[in-house]
């Protein structure tokens, strides 16, 4: 089975090319937040670079490719990914009670990390009963 | 009182002989089954068992029958 690693690629490099016209477009028109503006700068050079990179090997892509079919490669992906999600939680969990205790200007951080995991916990509830309905 | 004994499910392959009989390097195998080598690796030391559609590819590529490669064993601990 063949995977789309050259298109992915290609996409990235889409993508960090337009970024980076943006910033162009902004030296003019000056239209971006300085947030946006180093964002779209890193963002669209590092891009830029590593799908150019990728694109010019033909051996990344047949890397790539090989990492796209090989299913123990997805198992290896797809446990560590269930793996750091709990240890993510773990520690996120135990920074909000910890700062929980301290209350007052912490609470904001403790809103903001507890939202964050409650939507991880959601998303990834909502993702399993759709991927168990169709698998 | 509940049996203290585990039933772990094992599976055995023959994988290692059968490609060395052939003079087949893992790279070689591997790029067959387009796996990376380190899978080849893992599944003849038995670390890792593989799907049924590799299983299938491989008892193809060897044109021996699943069983023939694959042995499953019951073992009580």
């Amino acid at each position: 089975m063949k995977t789309n690693a050259k298109l992915y690629y290609l996409i990235f490099l889409v993508v960090g090319i337009l970024m980076l016209v943006n910033l162009l477009i902004d030296l003019y028109v000056d239209y971006l937040p300085e947030y946006l503006k180093g964002f779209f700068l890193s963002g669209g050079v590092v891009f830029t670079l590593v799908s150019s990179i990728y694109l010019s090997n033909k051996s990344f892509i047949k890397k790539a490719d090989l990492a796209g079919n090989d299913e123990r490669i997805k198992m290896i992906r797809s446990r560590s990914c269930e793996i750091s999600f709990v240890i993510v939680s773990i520690i996120a969990l135990t920074i909000c009670i910890v700062l929980g205790c301290f209350g007052g200007k912490y609470m904001p951080y403790v809103s903001t990390i507890s939202t964050l995991i409650i939507a991880y916990t959601l998303v990834q509830v909502i993702v399993r009963t759709i991927l168990s309905k169709k698998l | 009182m509940e049996s203290k004994l585990s039933v772990e499910d094992c599976m055995k392959n023959r994988l290692e002989e059968l490609r060395k009989e052939r003079n087949i390097k893992q790279e070689e195998l591997a790029e067959a089954m387009n796996v990376s080598r380190q899978t080849i690796g893992s599944l003849e030391n038995g670390r890792y068992n593989p799907s049924i559609v590799l299983a299938f590819k491989l008892a193809s590529f060897f044109d021996l029958k699943i069983e023939e490669i694959f042995v499953y064993e019951e073992e009580n601990k």
